[in-house]
Parts: structure tokens; C-alpha cells; sequence
């Protein structure tokens, strides 16, 4: 991991403004994920408002928004982890929910809420998964190796994820949804709770993912790494897509942060607020 | 598939006894308890078979039910069929279900399951004289295993699904209650009597023609019917227990779908609803009320709790089923018994900070009072057994005329209840039972044999609570004239009351000193 990969080629723009459903016609080659219309509903909470999004392929994509704009519901829908009330999520073509599990094959994720077999070893989650995906023994045998050592877990192979700490426990999981090297990635807050240095080289590796064709779609609520990593950009507010393109466009002449603040809405704290905040509490 | 599931789920075993030795007493107490229950079974059912049709129709039937409803109530379907766990992966659920029924056969229950009704095929071949027999009769029972096996996992599944929501949960707390009260009455109604006090002279035709037509009680018509040599029949009992599995594995492929779509649980109400609903209203405002009304709350929505507390107020059955029948609720001593309905509420205490783990780290964090908690608790159950205690008293006193013995009755249960809850304290923090974090998850127990130590220890706590409260309850039915059973229930009370008081008092000792450590024996992730 010593050589950054070389800056993954610029994927096309995207022609649509956001919000604005294009017909239903054959996928597009240049999009990996494509979401029409996407509602979820959760009694009388509106998680997912109609949303429109698409992802063109080798784009390392970043999904922001605030607490509760809907980021974790999309994913999960565009994933297959969570049936839409309406609307249709296209990856590569294939819609998700006629064939989840071939959706499944192409596809690696880093869910928010880790359901791992935590008490297999690190090196048994890895080398169960690739089974359980179907890859010949063999392959699982060298490629859980080396995610292992990319991700600094080799000394850890033989304890029980259970006692992981819970940045040991996500990389385990990344390297889980590397395994069978899929085309398109998701990673729901993947850098949460990661140490610097392991921070670093999983942005190699999800850089280099994108170098060779992959798609990245990553939520983050940390603008500076979004920026650091992402291409394109979409600004989820209220279950919608507010705002999305290329990065740059998106930012504007200003910071991405100043964008994001400005769609979103930010609350100022009034001056009289919280002025009991540290005084003493005797 | 099938092969790599039962190798995950032997890895998941194996990797589990090395987690400690905890782990491996539990194992090795389900590994005993399955030989027990194997050879029991199987010489039972090999002695019955051509002896007592009626018997080993119910004993199937009810192994049936048991599949289904044990883990169910009991929250001990193990984490290696958690379907959850296989989402991200690129499996069709017919695949996974053939995969996961392998594997939960190769489970203590479903190995111990297959070996015990393994005596009605050898009992019927021996009965019919027949090798051949014995053969159909041995493909009987092993399908019977795989129906009861599917069922069982099924029936888990779609709950997982109910229980996702917080009405599922609701309707599964109403469940629950109805099912105590029909197991309250099953005795009277099947029976026309209790099986205990009548022995072997009670009537089973009734419930057996009944349970013939559940799928376990089909198993037993086909065994049946092979020990006398009916093979044509033997074999249409088969092809049922065949299609009952067909329907079983379509129902859990089905709750599979159901499943894969939904959200994690999350409330959906946007409803503030008040921290003190209508009927409490009147309680003080405090720390401790606030315990009270919340612990009340999560009896109804957190099916731990509540299966706990279920679990518990089970233990009155077998003194209804011994009582009813001898006539004691006609007796002048029958308000006494609404005094032993104190001893399972007194124990919904027993095991509270494994059960509300976040309010200790909390009190933990904050450096709060950790007596206001189990006070809280206390008086919740309280709360919630007073007026069940009054009404059964004075019914019993109405139906028994023993109204002379009703302060009695009222101040034993005082004290049962203050005693027990005492106790119940100090067992919640030197016995504590790991349960999962989540209260929707039916698939939370870690691996093979949690379950039996988490029994073992609550006998521990029963047996020792119940030898607490016997100097109380011997003097108030065996002194004479009936006023000085008053002033023995008066002493009783005092009794209690110190008991109660010290047992509290030492359980808030040890909660102020060793609050951490409590808080990692409760992690049923490493317990």
C-alpha cells in the first residue's frame, strides 16, 4: 500500500437536475445506480420522499445529509435490504427488487448496523462469507489473507470478532464486502470510529477500487472527507435529493460545507441559549 | 449450502467453548440434558407404543408444541439461524431454508429430539414383529423431527417479523397472557381434573383424539398404526408429516421475504405519549416513580421482560393444578393461596439490570443513586400485584366462605412480596442472567447451553427464595384458633419486612462498589 493509485478518470455528468424523474426507458450504461421515485414510509414519518438519484459508474459517490435526511433508508433500499413503498432501483441495469440476489453477487456493503457472525474468528467471518458467496476455496483462502494484511487485522485473524473493537469490527466488515470484488460498493459511515492511519488505507483501497472501474457510494456526515475522496455528490435533506453533480458543481465558489449548510438550513444558536453551560453545577 | 451452514454453525459452537468456562458448563449441562432427555424419551416411548396409544399421541403432539413454543416465550432460538445475518449475502431463500433446517438439526434439541422418538420406531417394530415396520416407522419419526424442526423455525422467523414492530410486540404480550391463562385451565378442561392428583386413571382419550390432528399427533398415528402392522396407513401418516414440513418450509420461506424487506425495528409513533399514563397519574413525580411507570411500560413492549415475567407467573400453574382439584379453593384456607401469587411478582425483580442494562451504565455515568432504580422496580411490582393479590383473595374468600382467614392471607402476601422482592434485588445483582440486548430479536442467545445455566440460576434464586419464605407461611396455616393466624402473619410481615430491608440494603451496597463489574457480567455478548 505504499503507492497511491493514480486519480480515477473522470466519470461523465450527469444531465439531469436533481428531482426531476427521467422516463423509465432502458438503464443507461454510464449509471450504476439509478433510483426513481423512491418512498419509504415508517407509519407516519416520511423516511424517503419520492427521491431521484443516480450514480454514474466508476464514481466514488458521497451521500450527505443531516441526522434523519434519509441516508441510511436510501441505502438500504438501493441495496436490497429494505423494500420501498414505491419507486424502482436499477443497479447496473437489474432491478433490485425482481432479483435481489443477483443484485447481491454484484455488489459489497457496510451496513450502519453490523450483523456480523461475531463469534467466528476474523479469519472464519472472511473465509465463510466467500463461501457463502459461492467463491471456490482457494480464492477465498488467498484474498481473505490479504485483506486481512491490507487492513492491518493479520494479528488479529485468530480472535473472535466479539472482542473486535468496533473499529476492528468495521474493517472486518469492509474487507467482508471486498471479498468477492463487486462492482459497485456501500459504505454507510465507513470511516466512524476508524483511526487515523487505518483511515488512510482504506481510502487507498476504495481509491484504487474506483481506479479499476468499481463504484463507491459512501454517506458521510464529515464534509472535509467527502471532499478528500468524492467526485459527485448528492445533498439528501427531508428524503429528497436537494442537490446533485460533480462536486465541484455542487460546492459552487464556495466550500462544500457552506452548500450543504445553505440547502440544509442551519439553526443558530440564539445568544441567551444554553447560557448555563458551564456554570458550576453546585 | 446445507453442508457449509452446519459447518458454520459447528464453528460458531466450537469457537464458543473456548470463550470461557461459563460457556462450557453450558454446554456440557445441554449436552447431559439432551442424553437425559434422549433416553427417557426413547425408552418411554418404546415402552408405550403398543401399551398406551393416548400417551404417545400427546407426548408427540406436545413435543411438537414445544418446538414452537419454547424458543418462542423463552427467547433461545440461537444466534446461527439468525436469518438476519445472511442479508447482505447473495442467497434465494430456498436455498438458505434447506440450509438453515440442516443446521438446526444438528443442534442438541433436534439430535436429543430425533433420538428420543427413535423408541417409538423401535417399539413399533417390536410391536408389530416386523423389520419392516419398524423401518416405516423409524422414516415416521425422522420426518416428524424435520416437521417439528421446521415448524419451530418458521414460526420463530415470522415472529421475528411481528416483533419488529411495536404493535407486533403488543399483541405478543396479549398472547402471552391468554396462553397463561389456557395453561391455567388446561388441566380442568382436558383433563376434568389435574393428571396429578388423579394419576394414571384419568381419561386422555378426549385430548389425544384432538392432538391426533396436529402434525406431532400425526407422527403418533403413523408409529401407531405401524406397531399394529397398518403400513398403508403408516405411510399416508408420513405423506401428512411430508406435506405438514412442505407447508412449514413455505411458511419460513415466506417470513424469510417478509423479513429480508423490513427496517430494523423503530418506533413509528410520533405521538408524545405521557411518561405517566392516565391510571398513575396520581403517583408523586420522583426518580423513583419515573423507574416505576417505566418499568410497567417495557412489561408490555419489551417481550424480555415480559417473557420473564410470564416465565414467572408460570410457576403458579403447578399449584393451581395440584390445589384445584383437591378441593382447597372450597376449603376455609383457600385465601391463602392468592398469597402465592406475591412469590412470582416478588421475582419479576430478579434479574432487572441485566434486563435494563442502559440504565446502569447510566447510573454509572452520572454517579446516580442506583437505589432509586430497584426501588423504582419495587414498587412497579408492587403496583401491578397489589390489586391482583386483593381481588384473588377476596374471590377466594367469597367461593371458600374462609373470610376469617382473609387479613392473614392479605399480610402474608405483604410479606411474601416485600421478602421475595428483597431477595429478587440481591439476586439481580450477585446472579445476574445475560438476555440479548434487544428485545426484538428472537435469535439472541449466543450458542448452546446459555439457556441452561440461565435456568440453573434462576433455580437457585427460586430454591432459595422459597426457603426464605416457608418459616413465614408454616406458623399462619398451622397455628390454631384461626386469630393467632393473624398475629403469625403480623410476625411474618416483620419478618419480611427486615429480610426485605437487609436484602436491599446489601444489593445497593454492592451496586454503590462493584456497579462495573455488574455491567460486564450483564454484556450477554460475552457472557
Amino acid at each position: 500500500m505504499s503507492a497511491e493509485p493514480p486519480p480515477p478518470p473522470p466519470p461523465p455528468p450527469l444531465t439531469e437536475p436533481p428531482q426531476t424523474p427521467p422516463s423509465a426507458g432502458p438503464a443507461r450504461a454510464d449509471v450504476a445506480v439509478s433510483a426513481r421515485s423512491l418512498t419509504k414510509r415508517f407509519g407516519t414519518t416520511v423516511a424517503v420522499d419520492g427521491l431521484h438519484l443516480d450514480v454514474p459508474r466508476g464514481a466514488f459517490f458521497g451521500l450527505l445529509g443531516p441526522n434523519g435526511a434519509g441516508k441510511t433508508t436510501t441505502l438500504r433500499m438501493v441495496t436490497g435490504l429494505l423494500r420501498p413503498d414505491a419507486g424502482q432501483v436499477l443497479l447496473e441495469g437489474v432491478d433490485v427488487w425482481e432479483d435481489p440476489p443477483r443484485v447481491k453477487d454484484r455488489i459489497g456493503v457496510l451496513p450502519e448496523d453490523l450483523q456480523l457472525f461475531d463469534r467466528l474468528r476474523g479469519r472464519e467471518l472472511l473465509t465463510y462469507t466467500g463461501l457463502l458467496r459461492g467463491l471456490d476455496a482457494d480464492v477465498v483462502e488467498d484474498r481473505a489473507g490479504q485483506l486481512l494484511d491490507v487492513f492491518d487485522l493479520t494479528g488479529s485473524r485468530d480472535e473472535l470478532v466479539v472482542d473486535y473493537s468496533h473499529g476492528m469490527r468495521k474493517k472486518v466488515a469492509l474487507a467482508a464486502a471486498l471479498l468477492h470484488s463487486p462492482r459497485v460498493l456501500f459504505l454507510d459511515e465507513p470511516f466512524e470510529a476508524i483511526d487515523p492511519v487505518s483511515g488512510r488505507t482504506i481510502r487507498t483501497v476504495l481509491q484504487r477500487f474506483t481506479a479499476d472501474g468499481g463504484t463507491v457510494v459512501l454517506s458521510s456526515h464529515v464534509m472535509a472527507l467527502v471532499e478528500q475522496l468524492c467526485d459527485h455528490v448528492a445533498i439528501v435533506a427531508h428524503g429528497q435529493v436537494v442537490d446533485a453533480g460533480p462536486l465541484a458543481e455542487v460546492a459552487g465558489d464556495g466550500s462544500l460545507e457552506d452548500r450543504f449548510v445553505h440547502l440544509v438550513g442551519a439553526r443558530e444558536v440564539g445568544e441567551g441559549a444554553l447560557g448555563w453551560l458551564g456554570s458550576s453545577s453546585d | 449450502m446445507a453442508r457449509l451452514l452446519v459447518r458454520l454453525k459447528l464453528r460458531l459452537v466450537g469457537n464458543r467453548l473456548h470463550q470461557g468456562t461459563q460457556p462450557a458448563i453450558g454446554f456440557v449441562m445441554a449436552v447431559l440434558g439432551g442424553l437425559l432427555a434422549a433416553a427417557v424419551g426413547f425408552s418411554a416411548l418404546n415402552a408405550t407404543v403398543d401399551g398406551n396409544p393416548d400417551v404417545v399421541v400427546l407426548v408427540l403432539a406436545l413435543l411438537w408444541l414445544g418446538w414452537i413454543l419454547v424458543p418462542a416465550l423463552t427467547f433461545t432460538a440461537d444466534e446461527t439461524l439468525d436469518p438476519r445475518r445472511f442479508q447482505l449475502l447473495p442467497l434465494r431463500h430456498r436455498q438458505l431454508v434447506v440450509g438453515l433446517l440442516a443446521a438446526g438439526a444438528v443442534g442438541v434439541g433436534g439430535i436429543a429430539t430425533l433420538a428420543a422418538v427413535s423408541g417409538a420406531a423401535v417399539g413399533a417394530g417390536r410391536a408389530s414383529g416386523q423389520l419392516i415396520a419398524g423401518l416405516v416407522a423409524l422414516m415416521v419419526v425422522v420426518l416428524l423431527a424435520i416437521t417439528c424442526i421446521a415448524w419451530s423455525r418458521a414460526v420463530l422467523t415470522l415472529l421475528a417479523d411481528v416483533l419488529g414492530t411495536r404493535r407486533g410486540r403488543e399483541i405478543g404480550a396479549a398472547l402471552g397472557v391468554a396462553l397463561l391463562i389456557g395453561l391455567w385451565l388446561t388441566p380442568q378442561l382436558l383433563f376434568g381434573g389435574s393428571p396429578i392428583i388423579d394419576g394414571p386413571d384419568i381419561d386422555l382419550a378426549g385430548p389425544a383424539e384432538l392432538a391426533r390432528w396436529s402434525p406431532g399427533g400425526l407422527g403418533a398415528v403413523g408409529v401407531l398404526a405401524a406397531a399394529d402392522g397398518r403400513l398403508l396407513l403408516a405411510f399416508a401418516a408420513a405423506g401428512g408429516l411430508l406435506v405438514s414440513s412442505v407447508l412449514a418450509l413455505a411458511l419460513w420461506t415466506f417470513a424469510l421475504g417478509r423479513l429480508d424487506r423490513r427496517a430494523p425495528a423503530r418506533s413509528t409513533s410520533r405521538r408524545a405519549s405521557a411518561l405517566y399514563p392516565p391510571w398513575l397519574a396520581w403517583l408523586p413525580r420522583s426518580r423513583t416513580t419515573a423507574v416505576s411507570v417505566r418499568f410497567l411500560r417495557s412489561l408490555v413492549r419489551d417481550p424480555r421482560v415480559r417473557s420473564q415475567a410470564l416465565g414467572q407467573l408460570f410457576l403458579v400453574v403447578p399449584m393451581v393444578a395440584i390445589a384445584g382439584p383437591a378441593g382447597v379453593f372450597v376449603d376455609e384456607y383457600a385465601p391463602l393461596m392468592a398469597a402465592g401469587l406475591a412469590f412470582p411478582f416478588g421475582l419479576m425483580a430478579s434479574n432487572q439490570f441485566a434486563l435494563d442494562g442502559p440504565a446502569l451504565w447510566v447510573h454509572e455515568v452520572t454517579g446516580a443513586d442506583g437505589r432509586a432504580d430497584m426501588r423504582g422496580r419495587d414498587l412497579a411490582v408492587v403496583l401491578l400485584a397489589t390489586p391482583v393479590i386483593m381481588v384473588a383473595a377476596v374471590a377466594l374468600a367469597a367461593v371458600s366462605g374462609g373470610w376469617s382467614m382473609l387479613p392473614a392471607a392479605l399480610l402474608l402476601a405483604a410479606g411474601v412480596l416485600v421478602l421475595v422482592l428483597g431477595a429478587s434485588n440481591l439476586a439481580s445483582v450477585l446472579l445476574p442472567v445475560p438476555v440479548p440486548e434487544r428485545g426484538d430479536n428472537l435469535f439472541g442467545t449466543s450458542a448452546t447451553g446459555q439457556g441452561c445455566i440461565n435456568t440453573a440460576l434462576l433455580l437457585v434464586v427460586y430454591a432459595v427464595v422459597a426457603a426464605l419464605i416457608t418459616p413465614m407461611i408454616v406458623p399462619v396455616v398451622l397455628v390454631e384458633p384461626i386469630g393467632w393466624r393473624t398475629f403469625a402473619a403480623v410476625l411474618g410481615l416483620g419478618y419480611a419486612v427486615l429480610g426485605g430491608w437487609l436484602f436491599t440494603r446489601g444489593a445497593a451496597s454492592y451496586l454503590r462498589t462493584r456497579g462495573p463489574d455488574l455491567l460486564e457480567v450483564i454484556d450477554w455478548r460475552r457472557g
